[in-house]
């Protein structure tokens, strides 16, 4: 498959003072045109990390390594003028929290024509109502009297809708998502997931969508990637990660996804803490807080390899059986 | 959500109300610095009549009679209001002047001080500010910090003898005290702003000369607001560059001088504009004494000359006037911050 984007063997750390924090603990990942990647895992995973060292937007303490391709160029080694013409012009990021995401000092009509003038050098006008335009495709009432609200004058759905539209303002083809509905309650998250759905089919464009929050995944993704303590431990496509899971901690994230529809099923969080991402251990990363442990996971760190049994990608050195019980629901 | 409509609407309603409730303030004010001065023990006798004839009761009465000072205290106030009421401050005892007149003389050159010592302190401070917090814990932002530690810590007085010092007396780089060269006649009196008056009766020559002049008093004036300034504007700047917004102009592919002066800056201006109300206080203050050591001939040497000679109406007619500004500035203030705060809505 043409691969749009293709991370390989990622590293992410933060010098901390003393101490440093490897987030992101080679990685690979591989996003074709077209196609809605899920990345999944808990708060710390470095889900965010991973993609924001795409777009260079990490922080100055952190330092990368591994080599990022996008559309045949490397990301890693452009210059800085380079990276700002990717960033939203061909790679768009929408962010966790629209409440703080949009400054509130400028309308967000002209913070949205901000982002086409910077690369496609048109005129105001034509910016704005370019911008409209955006603000009709994610579906805001009455787009060019909203052109002119301020942020604290919209709810958070509309500014993540007005997130949205600023990030695909450039027509780019691909579309980072971080956490893109955490923040919005669940009828807006549904709604915003059908915008970023319905930019797919009209515009072939990519997304990484990057979430803890497994039914966002099922609804949208064609590909999982589970990650926990920096790695990727289970991927594959969205079916088979929820049917055929069989790395214990992706188990454990769908066990704890509570269901309507089996009477008094009890939701089984996942014991103990993460990992201290400032420590190597020279086993598995899940091992402490794994119930299907063997004496080889102490000593030895699995690698990610296809399972003949699932055809996922697992990182195990005693994966759970596919249950039959998982097959029938979600 | 609040329609555009009604916003000049309710913007002009703020402004209505603290107009009417301004009379009350200067009222008080009034009030206030009438007893207090009154309350000075001393006796301004002395400059009215002179030391010699101190011991003339003759002379005494004749002139306590003349400035209504043989009138009860209460009496005095009630003549000094009702006059009040009528726009008229009473006759200065010193200049045997109006004060009204005598302060619309030289509210000018105060105002040419302070607002240039304003301009000084606010664009110096943000300049220094933003430098300071794009180069942060680097050499720039050490001496940005020192620089404004000197001028907020240090006495307008102290600094302005020791520039005068430094740059006129010492190395002679700039001129010394005064608004115009020594025997230069004034330009010819249009607004009173000697700068604009030069300009405006096409006195080229006097421009630089006056703008020379007026450098280093205000930049003694300004020093301090400029040191004020400058940390804020690091600490809100520092404080704005962590905010989500700014990663996601990042993210828009904006350069980075766009994120830092359009969309950090702004936000990070809006403490700027509160302070710079209250400034103006502080450098109504300040323009008392770096006038008398400039030889400023303004508001601030008069308020200096009329407390030292017990000039009841002129002390009064200071206070009212300081009363006016500090309470229009701070309207201003009010109303730019509505205005460059989209959140704030006046009501």
């Amino acid at each position: 498959m043409n691969s749009l984007l293709s991370i390989k063997d990622l590293h992410v750390s933060f010098g901390l003072g003393l101490e440093t924090v490897d987030a992101v603990r080679g990685i690979n990942l591989e996003i074709a045109r077209g196609e809605i990647v899920g990345i999944v895992g808990e708060s710390g995973s470095g889900k965010s990390a991973s993609m924001l060292s795409v777009m260079r937007l990490l922080a100055t303490t952190a330092t990368t390594r591994g080599t990022v391709h996008f559309a045949g160029k490397e990301l890693f080694s452009a210059s800085s003028k380079e990276m700002r013409g990717i960033r939203g012009g061909k790679i768009g990021m929408i962010f966790q929290d629209p409440m703080t995401s949009l400054n509130p000092s400028f309308r967000i009509g002209s913070q949205i024509a901000e982002a086409i003038i910077r690369h496609q050098h048109v005129s105001t006008k034509i910016a704005v109502s370019k911008a409209t335009d955006l603000l009709e495709v994610v579906s805001i009432p009455r787009p060019s009297e909203s052109m002119s609200l301020f942020p604290h004058e919209m709810s958070g759905g509309m500014k993540q809708r007005v997130m949205i539209a600023m990030a695909i303002a450039n027509d780019p083809e691909l579309l980072i998502a971080d956490e893109p509905t955490t923040a919005l309650d669940v009828t807006i998250q549904a709604q915003i997931l059908e915008v970023l759905k319905g930019l797919r089919e009209t515009r072939n464009l990519s997304i990484v969508i990057i979430t803890h929050d497994l039914g966002v995944v099922a609804g949208l993704a064609d590909s999982v990637n589970v990650m926990y303590a920096g790695e990727i431990v289970e991927s594959g496509d969205v079916e088979g990660v929820f049917y055929k899971a069989t790395h214990p901690y992706s188990r454990g994230l769908l066990s704890c996804v509570p269901r309507l529809d089996i009477r008094e099923s009890a939701l089984h969080p996942i014991g103990g803490d993460p990992p201290k991402l400032s420590e190597k251990t020279p086993g598995c990363s899940f091992q402490p807080r794994c119930k299907n442990a063997i004496d080889l996971c102490e000593t030895t760190s699995p690698t990610l390899r296809s399972s003949t049994v699932t055809g996922l990608k697992v990182s195990c050195h005693n994966p759970m059986e596919p249950s039959p019980q998982m097959s029938e629901s979600i | 959500m609040s329609a555009p409509t009604s916003y000049w609407g309710s913007m002009f309603r703020f402004i209505a109300r603290r107009l009417i409730i301004m009379p009350f303030l200067l009222f008080g004010i009034v009030t206030i610095s009438f007893v207090i001065s009154r309350f000075i023990p001393s006796d301004p006798l002395i400059s009215i009549v002179g030391e010699r004839q101190l011991n003339n009761p003759v002379v005494v009465l004749a002139a306590k009679q003349r400035w209504g000072l043989d009138k009860s205290m209460f009496g005095q106030y009630t003549s000094y209001m009702s006059n009040l009421a009528k726009g008229d401050l009473g006759i200065s005892f010193r200049t045997k002047t109006p004060v009204v007149g005598d302060l619309i003389d030289r509210l000018p050159a105060t105002f040419e001080l302070a607002f240039t010592a304003m301009f000084f302190g606010t664009v110096g401070g943000v300049l220094l500010g933003v430098l300071a917090a794009s180069r942060r814990n680097k050499i720039a932002d050490h001496v940005s910090r020192l620089f404004a530690l000197v001028g907020s810590s240090l006495p307008v007085f102290w600094l302005g003898l020791v520039l005068l010092y430094i740059f006129y007396a010492r190395f002679g780089l700039m001129p010394g005290p005064g608004r115009l060269p020594p025997r230069v006649d004034a330009p010819n009196d249009i607004t009173g702003f000697y700068l604009f008056d030069a300009i405006l009766s096409g006195d080229f020559g006097l421009v630089w000369p006056i703008i020379q002049r007026l450098l280093l008093p205000a930049f003694a004036l300004g020093w301090g607001l400029m040191g004020i300034i400058s940390r804020l504007v690091r600490s809100s700047m520092l404080d704005e560059l962590q905010a989500d917004y700014v990663r996601t102009a990042r993210a828009k592919g904006l350069t980075e001088r766009v994120v830092f002066c359009k969309h950090a800056l702004r936000n990070a201006l809006l403490p700027v504009l509160t302070v710079l109300g209250f400034s103006i206080a502080s450098l109504l203050t300040g323009a008392v004494l770096t006038e008398t050591i400039f030889s400023w001939n303004g508001v601030g040497s008069y308020a200096v000359s009329a407390t030292r000679s017990l000039d009841y109406p002129a002390i009064n007619g200071v206070c009212i006037l300081g009363g006016i500004v500090f309470l229009i500035s701070n309207l201003i203030t009010d109303v730019l911050y509505a205005y460059a705060d989209p959140k704030i809505r006046l009501a």
